[in-house]
């Protein structure tokens, strides 16, 4: 980890809110951590580390880095919900996982 | 639950699986991804397709081989990425981080998830998975160097337990086209 992020005193949490047959096995409650610079964290992660779910949270990490320099608060007070890439099994895909979003202070 | 007619498909002439209930694979896959009975008889004609993968690659193709993305320039970047780290990623593009020592930029990986929407599609013909020609990733950052200074990945498939990495176009012994399987 470099120094810059050691500094850095807010991480993003993806907590799982919802889960349905999902290839990897990924369940409710559990998160993807990331850092303000839109690093993933993967020793305090407790989900499988999907790339389908991660790549649908990226754009929402780069929001987060340029409200939190602008001296916002880093996430916008619009639906905090976002799903993974698969469709699910209604519509042409697998399973479907849906995150919330929400900031912590790093330890 | 969404329910929702059967959709036809519009890729292809043929879907050669429309009449295969896919069944040596339906109660290993129905246990492992809790799928009902119902579940598993609606499957649409793209999952078929993608679970089929393992009639060309081999039940076990999914662990059998990884993809690495590994970095290839680092100029500009400063969240920590450097020339020579890999991000490693089992098939289902779960990120290994017991075999990973990238910092995990996700500006610089969102990117690769492109690889495997075409690794299924590539598996179910019994080709490569790894694509031929999508194999640069860049960082989603353009900076004020006009994109000329990035952090990059160049992606491979390897063995998942040897590291050899597979670069031969055809993995299934057995090859040929799934519209020629089903004349």
């Amino acid at each position: 980890m470099t120094e810059a992020n050691k500094k850095s005193e807010i991480e993003i949490v993806a907590k799982v809110e919802h889960a349905r047959h999902c290839a990897n096995f990924i369940k409710e409650n559990e998160t993807f951590v990331f850092d303000i610079d839109g690093k993933l964290l993967p020793e305090k992660s407790t989900a499988n580390l999907c790339l389908g779910m991660l790549a649908r949270i990226q754009p929402a990490l780069m929001v987060a880095k340029e409200r939190a320099a602008s001296g916002l608060d880093p996430l916008p007070v619009t639906i905090p919900y976002l799903d993974c890439f698969d469709t699910g099994i209604d519509f042409g895909g697998m399973g479907k996982v849906t995150v919330k979003l929400f900031t912590q202070k790093a330890n | 639950m969404n329910k929702k007619p059967k959709e036809t498909t519009y890729h292809y002439e043929t879907d050669y699986l429309k009449n295969d209930d896919l069944s040596e694979l339906k109660e290993p896959l129905s246990r492992a991804l809790d799928l009902s009975e119902e579940d598993f008889n609606r499957l649409s004609p793209e999952v078929k397709n993608l679970l089929s993968g393992r009639r060309r690659l081999g039940v076990t193709w999914l662990d059998d081989y990884e993809v690495v993305a590994e970095v290839i320039s680092d100029e500009g970047c400063t969240c920590g990425v450097k020339r020579g780290q890999v991000a490693v990623f089992d098939m289902r593009h779960r990120l290994k981080t017991e075999k990973s020592n990238i910092e995990c930029c996700m500006h610089l990986l969102a990117p690769v998830l492109a690889v495997f929407y075409m690794s299924f599609d590539r598996a179910s013909e019994g080709l490569n998975p790894l694509t031929r020609i999508w194999t640069h990733f860049e960082c989603v950052k353009t900076s004020d160097t006009l994109a000329k200074n990035k952090a990059r990945v160049k992606v491979y498939l390897r063995n998942a337990k040897t590291h050899e990495v597979m670069t031969k176009a055809v993995l299934d012994e057995n090859w040929n086209l799934a519209d020629d399987r089903s004349k």
